[in-house]
């Protein structure tokens, strides 16, 4: 990391405890996406340890760090501890891994240069009898390794490796083609999920097939082809070819490379075959070929998984006229697998109740359903997105910024994808129904795709560490609420002159922050500029500013105080609005933004403000409508005056009348 | 409601009767007693007696107008036929005084002239309520306009 603007090197610190610096980096530790550097322990001055400085664009794997940290395996590099730093001046924050240095150096630098082949024994001892044991570890914790190749391996001595990081980046993420499985092979590598001790074990065989030949079983296949390969022949034949293995390691890597994931060796079968090396993998079926071929864009399917493959592949031209039931029938009368026809029936059931409840969908969902079913084993493929439901977060992050791919996930979330996904591989994924909840919520996100809502809120609320997008402080790569509201102080003094409170900011709030908000949301939605999206607004600030109490914001509250105006213009007494204008720039000079909400929000006063004007509005009404009735000529009715008139008559003759008897009768008496 | 019908009229006929009794009563009691008296009211009375006829409001404005100074016209001369001569012939007296009808029946002309022309000072009396009501209620709400904003009063001018 090169120095900053001032010249001086940068030193950041992690947790009060460890010092990085930037200035020495580790390049032998650095993993493909992150870049690692010394680091010196400050409590006791160790300096055995280096950190590795995540790409913010790459989500790490948070979930599971904690449980690396309590890990005491002596074969899986330690994690030493981890956390948000800020990082050179600029350049934002970044999640840093503290680890402790491996003693020796990598297995092998890398596959694409030439190695030297090792003995099976030696590939047997060293690599796989200490990896199956750090995975049975990991396995115990819940822990997927998911970058198990022969490049993330540190010697650490005659006897065994030290097994690298594997949480820098996305679960399999660097992991190259040959490592994954037909599964995994066909979604993003940012969206191949946690996935399953089993994908480890695949890895490890690949692995070990790699370090016996000294070859990459790759050869120069690039992933379609090895995909390609993989379904049509096998894995192990995909991959092993001509290689002349003796016949334990042929065993061993037939039960590792086994395609079907429930058929392919679990660590206690590898740690029976390491014990006596003579336990034999299950043999695959012979695959019945079905009595008639499914017929699709011109070719003939004998398989589900290649006609899911096939549908998936032309997303432009795909057409099922008939809704699927074709599929149907095929399933049923050729295939005769009835669990197969039932999933195909749910997915066409599910579109059907989609189009009739106008949710959307349409021929995109009804494929991608269909996928689903026949290929229960293979990723969410939908359009540009292909994840499986555990990565679909990461693949979410690091492939945000592309407008068209947003779009797709949006509608993947619309027509309710990954639910279905998990209807379909009930039980063979783990915390299954606890996604399925979250799902339903981000449908209504983006149904909503209101402030506050929308892809956005699906991206922060999958990916607890992912930085914040809006364009005011992207580049600032806040990825904790707290640092929310310092970062929006730097930039106030730039002259935005929009809100400071956008999309990405108000979903970043809204899913980082404890209290519910979704009051303040709602408000920001009712109109873009008026009283309630201002104390929507603020609301959101305040919730944030709560994170970090008795830090005042200065630059911060001068930039909403622009954009404030039409909440204190919107009391309607006129001396209350008055009082307002009069005490807010003191309230604003206090940069105290929870206070600056209170201010402006004061319901009590609202409340009495909304009362009195309703009241204030219907007198008026009352008003006018008799100033109305007295201008009116039925006011002057020649009847109604006659009526007066002569009551008037009455009442002066009454008083003339009887002044002058009196008066009579007082002179004649006199 | 079909029963209370007839009893209602019964009771208005009834107090009619009462009072036609009533009035009868003391006609022929001022007939026995005051003979004087009731020849000149009798014949002084009339303008009053001719605008209760001519009058079809259920109030007799017009009765009452007339009545009240025809009545103030002919006390000078009752209360002299009273005091100094109560016998027919001072009432023949006063009624044949050219100058007693002369003051009796212009008397009642102001009744009437005060029953005609009052109506057109009565609207003229209503239409300045009205003005004066107008203008309170307008200040009313120039002090709700000052207090809540053009808007209270639906954002139209007074």
């Amino acid at each position: 990391m090169a120095p900053d603007a001032s010249g001086e090197m940068f030193i950041a610190v992690l947790n009060d405890r460890f010092e990085i610096l930037a200035d020495a980096p580790l390049p032998q530790y650095d993993s493909p996406r992150a870049a690692a550097y010394a680091a010196r322990d400050l409590r006791d001055g160790e300096e055995g340890i280096f950190a590795l400085v995540c790409d913010p664009d790459l989500p790490p794997r948070m979930d599971i760090l904690g449980r690396l940290g309590r890990l005491g395996s002596a074969e899986l590099i330690r994690l030493r501890d981890y956390g948000v730093v800020s990082w050179a001046k600029g350049q934002g924050y970044r999640v840093v891994l503290i680890y402790d240095r491996p003693a020796g150096s990598r297995l092998i630098p890398g596959l694409n240069g030439p190695f030297a082949a090792m003995s099976e024994e030696r590939v047997i001892g060293q690599v796989l009898t200490p990896v199956v044991a750090t995975l049975k570890q990991l396995s115990k914790q819940g822990v997927t390794h998911r970058a198990i190749r022969p490049s993330n391996m540190f010697v650490r001595d005659e006897d065994g490796v030290v097994l690298g990081e594997c949480a820098s980046v996305p679960p399999a993420f660097d992991q190259p083609p040959v490592f994954e499985t037909i599964g995994s092979l066909m979604a993003d590598p940012a969206g191949r999920g946690t996935g399953e001790p089993a994908d480890d074990v695949y890895a490890l065989g690949v692995t070990v097939l790699a370090l016996i030949t000294g070859e990459d079983p790759a050869a120069g296949r690039d992933s379609a082809q090895l995909l390609a390969e993989k379904m049509v022949t096998g894995s192990y034949h995909a991959l092993v070819g001509a290689h002349r293995l003796p016949d334990a390691i042929r065993d061993l890597l037939r039960g590792m490379l086994e395609d079907r994931a429930h058929a392919r060796w679990r660590l206690d079968d590898l740690s029976a075959w390491l014990e006596d090396r003579d336990m034999k993998p299950i043999r695959s079926p012979d695959s019945l070929k079905p009595e008639r071929a499914f017929a699709f864009a011109g070719h003939a399917f004998h398989e589900p998984r290649a006609l899911a493959t096939a549908l998936a592949g032309d997303w432009d031209d795909a057409e099922l006229p008939d809704g699927g039931h074709e599929i149907l029938h095929w399933a049923r009368q050729s295939l005769g697998d009835d669990d197969l026809a039932n999933r195909v029936l749910t997915a066409i059931e599910m579109s059907k109740r989609d189009r009739q409840s106008r949710v959307g969908g349409g021929q995109p969902a009804l494929i991608a359903r269909l996928c689903m079913a026949l290929d229960n084993a293979a990723p969410i493929r939908y359009k540009r997105v292909s994840a499986y439901i555990d990565g679909l977060g990461s693949l979410l992050a690091v492939r945000f910024r592309d407008q068209a791919f947003q779009r797709d996930a949006t509608e993947i979330f619309r027509n309710r994808l990954p639910g279905c996904s998990m209807r379909m591989v009930e039980g063979s994924r783990s915390n299954a129904p606890g996604m399925a909840r979250a799902f339903a919520r981000f449908a209504r996100f983006v149904e909503s795709g209101g402030i506050g809502g929308g892809i956005e809120r699906c991206l922060y609320e999958l990916m607890s560490h992912q930085y914040c997008h809006s364009p005011l402080i992207a580049d600032q790569k806040v990825m904790r609420i707290e640092d929310l509201l310092p970062a929006l102080e730097r930039i106030a003094g730039r002259g935005h002159s929009g809100p400071p409170v956008d999309r990405h900011i108000a979903a970043f709030i809204a899913a980082r922050c404890e209290v519910n908000v979704e009051g303040f949301l709602k408000g920001l939605n009712s109109n873009k500029t008026g009283e309630d999206a201002v104390i929507g607004m603020l609301g959101l600030l305040a919730a944030a500013a709560a994170k970090t109490k008795g830090t005042r914001h200065p630059d911060l509250a001068r930039w909403i105080s622009k954009h404030i105006r039409p909440a204190v213009e919107s009391y309607h007494h006129r001396s209350w609005r008055a009082k307002a204008e009069a005490e807010l720039p003191a309230v604003i000079e206090s940069g105290d933004i929870v206070a600056i909400y209170r201010f402006v929000a004061n319901s009590e006063i609202r409340r009495r403000d909304r009362d009195g004007f309703a009241q204030a509005q219907a007198r008026c009404r009352h008003i006018d409508r008799q100033i109305a009735v007295l201008s009116s000529p039925e006011a002057r009715n020649p009847r109604q005056a006659a009526e007066y008139g002569h009551g008037l008559a009455v009442t002066l003759s009454a008083i003339l009348g009887l002044t002058a008897m009196a008066t009579t009768v007082v002179l004649v008496l006199h | 409601m079909a029963v209370g019908k007839p009893r209602k009229s019964g009771a208005k006929g009834e107090g009619s009767l009462y009072w036609g009794m009533v009035t009868l009563g003391a006609i022929a009691a001022g007939l026995i007693f005051a003979l004087p008296t009731m020849l000149v009211l009798a014949v002084g009375i009339l303008p009053t007696v001719v605008a209760a006829v001519v009058d079809l409001h259920a109030k007799k404005y017009a009765a009452w107008s007339v009545g009240f100074l025809n009545c103030a016209g002919l006390m000078p001369y009752l209360g002299n036929l009273w005091v100094n001569d109560h016998t027919v012939a001072g009432a023949l007296a006063v009624l044949t005084d050219l100058t007693a009808w002369l003051v009796v029946y212009g008397a009642a002309a102001v009744g009437w002239a005060v029953y005609l022309g009052m109506p057109t000072i009565g609207a003229v009396i209503l239409d300045l309520q009205n003005q004066s009501h107008i203008r309170k209620l307008r200040s009313e709400r120039r002090k709700i306009v000052d207090e809540w904003g053009q808007d209270a009063a639906g954002g139209a001018a007074d």
